[in-house]
């Protein structure tokens, strides 16, 4: 699956994404402001896990000893929980694989 | 739902290794009035050289306005920054936070307070105001080494990086010891060799503590600034032990009048700096941050003077006609204002935006149209600054050498100039930060 949420000019109504599309929207909004990039685009978000309301989301920071951590983990919980059907958000912090540059999606 | 592939020896499904929690770091305003007083040092460092330039030019090394300023610098702009910034990345390099945000307050203004009374002891030639200045500077380093740096213990992860940082309170410690003999000597309590001491001193704080600061603290934040990945990480294990000895030999050498002793030590702080450029230059070999912003080339241009200072500092133990007090003082001027000072100028215009808008923005993360952390900074005025500082410190070096004070003066002025603009820059951020 892409990393990138499909947008064309006809795009349906929030309501009417997937699940899946809508977390990830939200994701994008998610920007590391010293690399000016999102997290998306950074490679940092391994997996998104959805059960019912609950979403969990894997993902890790470009170092272990990041100053943003606390930032972009809580800027994460937030826009997840934006969503109006998201009745509970984890975002599960793994250093494991190592982000690496090639992540990047150019 | 998976968004990116994720290679794993782990058998599937098998979850990910949660990252252990970070520590806490203190309260901003913690390492920020360090940083603000460390700034306000800057200033008055600036300031004392314009006056005394003609002094460094006429080879008067121990002039007392000569070491007032050069202490404005050493421990009023290195070493509070180097305390503050512990204080800011130990918890989350190493995961071990501050036992007590109330000792490290009481530790700052302690520290401040022994500043204050050394360099008016120094400016004002009170060898009293010196020995009490110097019992508050040991008081501080007590308070931050309990407070903060015996936490090492109890770090989860960069062990190394809490070794250099161990290891360069040491070599202040040392440096203290040293300084003790001098100040014992000016209240008249015995006699030491005032050039061998001094010489003693001054690498024990230069290389032992700052340096060695630089090398623990740069091997994570220099990296991470540059997005730098896939450098060789071996000299990291060696630049330490490899100063550290050299170090000792060369302060045994200088104190015991043992002149294979000091060339020996000499030789192997050479080394510990190559070894550390060859570091710093895989870091920025391999960064994927390609374009230098003002912050990473201020402390790129303070990695060249490193590299200025060490033959030059070799050249100058060499020298056929024995002292020469306006070599070593131009020597002295690379190593304080081109290598240490430039750096961690460099570090502030990196950490002082971020902090700013971790305070301001963080919160806010994932609202439409946040600025990103270099919009906070006018990079023009960072261009600038390091041009006058790096072109202050060009004519004021040889001027000092060769004995022109006009130029050496003039010089100091051009870099006051960047000096100014630094502070300008640094009121701007964290104006924003207070309008918040």
């Amino acid at each position: 699956m892409s990393t990138e949420p499909q947008g064309t000019s006809a795009e349906p109504p929030m309501s009417e994404r997937t699940p899946e599309d809508q977390v990830l929207r939200q994701l994008w909004r998610v920007v590391d402001p010293e690399l000016g990039m999102n997290i998306l685009r950074l490679g940092l978000v391994y997996d998104v896990e959805i059960q019912e309301g609950d979403v969990t989301v894997v993902m890790t920071l470009t170092t272990p000893g990041c100053p943003m951590a606390r930032a972009i983990t809580e800027g994460v919980h937030r826009v997840v929980s934006d969503l109006p059907w998201v009745t509970s958000t984890t975002v599960r912090l793994v250093w494991e694989p190592r982000w690496t540059p090639e992540r990047i999606h150019r | 739902m998976a968004v990116t592939s994720v290679s794993s020896p782990r058998p599937a499904g098998a979850p990910l290794p949660v990252a252990p929690e970070a520590a806490e770091p203190p309260p901003f305003r913690l390492p920020g009035e360090h940083f603000a007083a460390a700034l306000l040092w800057l200033g008055a460092g600036a300031g004392g050289l314009v006056l005394v330039a003609p002094d460094l030019a006429q080879g008067n090394l121990f002039e007392p306005r000569v070491l007032a300023t050069t202490h404005a610098f050493t421990l009023g702009v290195i070493t509070t920054s180097i305390f503050g910034a512990l204080y800011q990345l130990f918890p989350v390099t190493m995961g071990a936070t501050v036992k007590s945000v109330r000792l490290g307050h009481a530790t700052f203004w302690t520290l401040q307070l022994g500043i204050v009374l050394l360099v008016a002891g120094f400016w004002l030639q009170r060898g009293w105001l010196e020995g009490a200045g110097w019992l508050a500077l040991a008081v501080a380093l007590g308070g931050l080494a309990s407070n903060l740096v015996s936490q090492r213990r109890r770090a989860t992860q960069g062990r190394i990086i809490g070794g250099y940082v161990a290891g360069a309170h040491a070599a202040l410690g040392t440096a203290m010891f040293v300084a003790f003999a001098r100040i014992g000597e000016t209240l008249g309590w015995w006699h030491v060799d005032r050039l061998s001491v001094i010489a003693s001193h001054y690498h024990l704080a230069a290389l032992g503590f700052a340096s060695l600061t630089v090398v623990g603290v740069g091997s994570r934040m220099l990296p991470m600034f540059l997005v730098a990945h896939g450098y060789p990480e071996w000299p990291l294990r060696w630049i330490g032990p490899v100063a550290g000895t050299g170090m000792a030999a060369f302060v045994t050498g200088q104190l015991g009048k043992l002149a294979p002793l000091v060339w020996t030590g000499a030789l192997l702080m050479a080394a510990a700096a190559v070894l550390h450029l060859y570091l710093v230059f895989g870091y920025f070999r391999t960064r994927n941050r390609r374009r230098l912003d003002p912050g990473l080339a201020h402390m790129a241009t303070a990695f060249c003077s490193l590299g200025i200072v060490v033959p030059a500092g070799i050249a100058l133990l060499a020298w056929p006609g024995g002292f020469n007090p306006r070599g070593w003082a131009a020597y002295g001027l690379i190593g304080v204002l081109g290598w240490l000072v430039l750096m961690i100028v460099g570090v502030y215009y990196r950490i002082l935006p971020f902090l700013t808008w971790l305070h301001v923005f963080g919160p806010r993360m994932g609202e439409p149209d946040l600025p990103t952390v270099a919009d906070l900074t006018r990079p023009a005025w960072g261009w600038v600054s390091l041009g006058c500082m790096v072109s202050g410190v060009l004519v004021l070096a040889p001027a000092v050498a060769l004995g022109a004070a006009p130029a050496a003066r003039a010089g100091a002025v051009v870099y006051a100039l960047g000096v100014g603009l630094v502070l300008a820059q640094a009121a701007r951020v964290l104006a924003l930060r207070r309008r918040a």
